[in-house]
């Protein structure tokens, strides 16, 4: 290995270039994520313009046809177009991932805004709670409650939220704790201001371009979530199409139909990797250390 | 059906016959059980772990396959067949009356891992203490004509019942509730029996890792003819697909395979498909006791909405036969002049604007957790769609948990599967199961008397018309739209293996290789 | 040192007695009889009423918790409904499989994502640098019960290279170790871009250090730099996100074991909860909870004695 490139860099001329390089290949990541992240959502909204079908229109004389220019990804064990049911997932995986992180989000900001600011026994409380709830093994407490409660989106969401919400938790504490020391958070204190206001007027906006960053991260991470949950055939109940049922179907289908799952675990990829390098760029932009810890 | 079977399909291949017909010719071929060193290596029953091994609270899955080489009964079936043979007892006779067994057991069977000398009152022992009460089995029913079983010496005794029940040689006996067990193992092993049991069968149970590994050896000192494989390993693979893989690569020598798949391993020369029809019944039911379904003629409504054979073809690969009434073909008692409803959307509209529902309704539609159950109601519910009815699907683990106690409203669509005697298929539409199993709420007085008189009737063409007659009412009162009985599809390898079933039940001690 | 490891210690043994009293909370917040939830759809009326008696369902709800906690403790975790094996056994039946999986993705992993991440650092900006990036967040987004499907069709199915199912036969190694290799190779790879980015910034971050700079300016080969002084220093952030992975592994590795029917803690509590068998769950998640506790204790510590700093915050 050549190493000398590695202390050469640090040299003035090298490093310029690297700051270009870098901003450059930063902006193609960012702009690739932006631009995936988009398309998902754009085809969130416009799934009824972009495809003819309905995603639960069942044609069993077609069942498992391949691709063709009538369904361009052929057509799944009841006949209905996967491209359509594809793409009616990203909705789905939208309306899961999307409220568990602003939920999970929530409630971590006040929690830890609480534990940041207040400090002492709640403090210590509250951050037990966190590794607490962190410690649980969040797919097969999923399964457990599932399996109790019957599949449903609400469920899903439901259990997200409450399995992520310690991770904003630690990260608003965190951020809380730096910023109290900050001299005008002391200042406002010795104004007079109510611990309330002091928290809502000046540390919660300073804390939310972390937050942020770390929601966008764990967009992906709920999604892959929700396609772990219908995979087992524990998601969203059908004919509701999600990636992960449609993954199941592919896998049962595989020898008769292998584009099944390709196309679905292209769009799932294509889902994933928009978002973890959007909320990349996003990081960099904003220069926020986060460590993503990934769902266990 | 052992049968081999090549591309052409559809209806040629398709064997219909509940206890593989194929028995002639089979035991024309040979029966010779020559034995082997080898292993035989199997998936699972549903590719689920077997849990006990007390037969009084098997779970249902590969427990029945393990009691069969595991455990002696009197009397069991031959290979691939109904018919009775004798096994633990060298004579069995049932008197004039119908309420007295005696039996004589042969002389010197020999417990697994030292046990002893199988006597008559081990007989006793295994069948009171499921009928007993006190020990809350849930095959109590079975024996609940059982009086008492009466030693007469070491090897003969007499099975006192109260009143005729007609499905004592069929089901009682032949069957896991008339599995001997060792008394003094059982006596001896306490609560670790259920996990360390002692039959006497062909082969003992050598060793069971949960949810990796159950092995079987051959036992030498069987007292019958010695099976042909050495090991048999049951493997618990959960996941039908996963058990295909191993299969294709050899890891495994028979599986059940999905209906999906038949397509492809019909193709394959390698590869013998065997068909069997399942004691099942697959429908679609209602609540009838709520609105709108306590109206006769929405139910009648649905009934010509619904297109049973595109259900067929959309969610079972049109692998099994449409079913039109709750009894399988080759049950006693199969009503073959039901009618095949087909769809007729005007008539089903026509229905549902007398019923005061010109524009339709919003419903629920409620399935459980099997995947050919989700892929039935999403036809369904389209179905449904042309005459104006909504149904939103909701999945449920079990049917029983969630809906059992509160009665579901809506629609539902389950299979519950049934045993070789017909009595056990019309358990569960009888008023008493309402708040139980029942949970379409369906009550019928006529429907209840009939059934409590076919389970004391030994006469079989008796038994058999109540049985239509209650089936015609089930059509009469619209309460349950038929789709079928279903189907399983085993593989093996061609000449590698010759298995026997009897119904879907594997009979592995039967089941030889090629000779070595 | 001392002060902080006992510390943590402590702080370990209050989150495994939280996570202990919650799920005691669930099962009973769960409508009905909790002996009736625990028992599932075959309960009996004889069966009820011992299962009463052994959660101690008549007693205060204090009381049930302490002799619940206490009975943990002891490492009685109570019994399979069905068959009366005692549950821990199932548990530590199963639970070397898990750990090897979760230990031999992690060492791969590393083997594969530090080699990764140095070469890219070392590379900057080079167009290994930018392919290692790529592929690097390919990996970590490839949700990894895809990855281990793709793998399974590939290696197994097709190529029949490697077994399909299974965790081998007991006692053979050899052949264990080949059941092990595709379900580990799906899980590392997820951990393989998160430690070769990882890597790859702190070996940035390092080389601008000034204990690194004045080892090349004393003239000691870039090779020893690397090793000795850039490595050591960039690997320090990598054991921390190391004890997180493991500990998420051994619960989180659930849809490979299912998809690989492997056997271990994931796919025991999951075939559990299929049977309705209460026991068996409620025992597998508390050894879920405390090894996944006790994973972040060990990294936690190891870290406090790479890095001081640690210990003081």
């Amino acid at each position: 290995m050549d190493v000398s490139t590695v202390t050469t860099t640090t040299a003035a001329p090298a490093r310029w270039r690297r700051l270009a390089v870098v901003r450059l290949l930063r902006d193609t990541t960012g702009a690739v994520g932006t631009l995936f992240v988009l398309l998902i959502v754009l085809l969130a909204v416009f799934a009824p313009l972009i495809t003819p079908y309905a995603p639960d229109e069942i044609n069993v004389l077609k069942r498992l046809a391949p691709p063709s220019a009538e369904h361009w990804m052929g057509t799944d064990q009841l006949g209905r177009d996967t491209f359509t049911r594809l793409v009616y997932g990203t909705r789905i995986a939208l309306l899961v991932s999307l409220p568990a992180v602003i939920a999970g989000a929530f409630v971590g900001m006040l929690l830890g805004l609480v534990a940041g600011y207040l400090g002492g026994w709640v403090e210590t409380g509250l951050l037990w709670l966190f590794d607490v709830v962190r410690s649980f093994p969040a797919l097969l407490f999923a399964i457990a409650v599932i399996a109790l409660t019957g599949p449903s989106l609400f469920m899903i969401v439901f259990i997200m939220a409450l399995t992520r919400f310690p991770s904003y938790g630690r990260l608003i504490r965190a951020q809380t704790l730096k910023i109290r020391e900050e001299e005008f958070v002391a200042a406002s204190q010795a104004l007079g201001c109510s611990p309330l206001r002091v928290m809502l007027r000046h540390i919660l906006p300073n804390a939310v371009a972390p937050l942020f960053i770390q929601a966008a991260m764990d967009v992906p991470v709920v999604i892959t979530f929700e396609a772990g949950l219908s995979f087992l055939g524990l998601g969203v109940p059908p004919p509701t199409p999600s990636w992960g049922s449609i993954l199941r179907e592919g896998y049962t289908y595989v020898r008769a139909t292998p584009w099944l799952i390709l196309f679905g675990s292209g769009f799932l990829v294509v889902a994933t990797l928009g978002f973890t390098f959007f909320a990349e760029a996003l990081r960099d932009v904003f220069d926020v250390k986060i460590r993503n810890e990934g769902a266990n | 059906m052992i049968e081999r079977h090549h591309s052409s399909r559809r209806p040629s291949w398709r064997p219909r016959a509940l206890f593989v017909l194929a028995l002639a010719a089979l035991l024309g071929s040979a029966t010779v059980l020559a034995a082997s060193d080898e292993t035989l290596s199997v998936r699972a029953r549903n590719g689920a772990d077997i849990n006990t091994m007390d037969p009084a609270f098997y779970q249902g899955n590969e427990e029945y396959n393990v009691d069969m080489v595991l455990y002696s009964k009197l009397a069991r079936f031959a290979p691939n067949s109904t018919e009775l043979v004798l096994d633990a007892a060298e004579s069995l006779e049932l008197s004039d009356d119908g309420t007295v067994v005696e039996f004589r057991l042969r002389e010197g069977i020999q417990f697994h891992h030292g046990y002893g000398e199988m006597t008559s009152e081990d007989v006793k022992f295994s069948f009171e203490r499921i009928a007993d009460p006190d020990n809350d089995s849930p095959y109590a029913s079975e024996w609940s004509a059982l009086v008492e079983v009466e030693t007469i010496d070491r090897y003969s005794g007499r099975i006192i019942l109260d009143d005729v029940y007609a499905p004592l040689l069929s089901s009682s006996i032949p069957f896991t509730t008339g599995s001997i067990v060792s008394k003094a193992a059982f006596e001896d092993r306490g609560e670790q029996f259920a996990t360390q049991p002692v039959g006497s069968g062909p082969y003992y149970w050598a060793s069971w890792e949960p949810n990796q590994r159950l092995v079987l050896e051959r036992f030498d000192d069987y007292y019958g003819e010695a099976p042909h494989f050495k090991t048999i390993e049951v493997l618990p693979i959960l996941d039908p697909l996963i058990a295909e893989f191993s299969f294709d690569v050899g890891e495994i020598d028979a599986t059940e395979v999905s209906l999906e798949s038949v397509d492809r391993y019909l193709q394959d020369d390698t590869v013998v498909v065997n068909v069997l029809d399942t004691l099942r019944y697959h429908w679609l039911s209602f609540n009838t006791q709520a609105a709108p379904f306590d109206d006769v003629r929405v139910r009648e409504a649905v009934r010509y909405a619904v297109d049973v054979d595109e259900v067929l073809t959309g969610a079972y690969n049109d692998v099994p036969n449409r079913a039109n009434t709750m009894l399988a073909p080759d049950i006693l008692g199969h009503w073959a002049d039901a009618p095949a409803y087909q769809p007729d959307l005007e008539r089903a509209r026509e229905l549902l604007a007398e019923a005061g529902y010109p524009d339709g309704f919003s419903t629920t539609l409620i399935t459980d957790d099997v995947p050919v159950h989700q892929q039935s109601v999403a036809i369904i519910q389209q179905q449904l769609r042309r005459i104006g009815i909504d149904a939103s699907i909701r999945i449920v683990q079990s049917m029983f948990e969630t809906i059992g106690q509160g009665g579901a409203e809506g629609m539902h669509y389950a299979s519950f599967s049934a045993v070789l005697d017909p009595g056990y298929w019309f358990e569960w539409f009888s008023c008493d199961q309402i708040g139980a199993w029942n949970y379409w709420q369906w009550c019928n007085e006529e429907y209840d008397e009939l059934k409590d008189r076919a389970a004391r009737t030994a006469e079989p063409e008796e038994r058999a018309a109540y049985y239509v007659r209650m089936q015609q009412l089930i059509d009469e009162d619209v309460a349950a739209i038929w789709t079928t009985n279903g189907a399983s599809i085993y593989v093996h390898r061609a000449g590698e293996l010759d298995p026997a079933f009897v119904a879907m039940y594997a009979q592995y001690m039967y089941w030889t290789g090629p000779v070595d | 040192m001392i002060v902080y490891t006992v510390r943590r210690l402590l702080t370990a043994v209050a989150t495994v007695i939280g996570a202990v009293t919650l799920l005691f909370l669930i099962i009973r917040l769960i409508p009905g009889d909790p002996a009736v939830v625990m028992l599932g759809p075959r309960a009996s009326p004889s069966m009820i009423a011992s299962m009463r008696e052994r959660m101690m369902l008549d007693e205060s709800v204090h009381v049930q918790l302490l002799a619940f906690l206490g009975n943990v403790l002891r490492g009685d975790l109570g019994r399979d409904v069905l068959n009366e094996l005692p549950v821990l056994g199932m548990v530590l039946d199963v639970l070397p499989f898990t750990i090897v999986l979760a230990f031999g993705s992690i060492v791969l992993a590393v083997l594969i994502g530090v080699p990764l991440g140095t070469l890219a650092a070392a590379y900057r900006n080079s167009w290994l640098d930018r392919v290692t990036a790529f592929v690097s967040v390919a990996f970590i987004t490839v949700p990894p019960f895809v990855a281990g499907l793709l793998l399974l069709l590939l290696f197994a199915v097709e190529l029949r290279w490697l077994p399909v199912s299974g965790g081998g036969v007991r006692g053979d190694v050899l052949n264990q170790a080949r059941h092990l290799i595709l379900p580990m190779l799906a899980l590392a790879l997820t951990w393989v871009g998160y430690i070769a980015r990882l890597i790859r910034s702190s070996v940035l971050e390092e080389i601008t250090k000034d204990h690194v700079r004045t080892a090349t300016s004393k003239g000691l080969s870039p090779g020893r730099v690397l090793f000795k002084h850039v490595l050591r220093g960039a690997l320090i952030p990598t054991i921390a996100v190391l004890g997180v992975g493991f500990g998420n592994l051994l619960g989180g590795a659930v849809l490979i074991e299912i998809i690989f029917n492997r056997p271990g803690l994931g796919f025991l509590i999951f075939n559990a909860i299929e049977s309705r068998n209460y026991p068996v769950v409620q025992g597998g998640l508390v050894v879920a909870v405390f090894l996944y506790t006790l994973a972040n204790v060990i990294a936690d510590v190891s870290y406090g004695f790479v890095d001081p700093r640690i210990r003081e915050a």
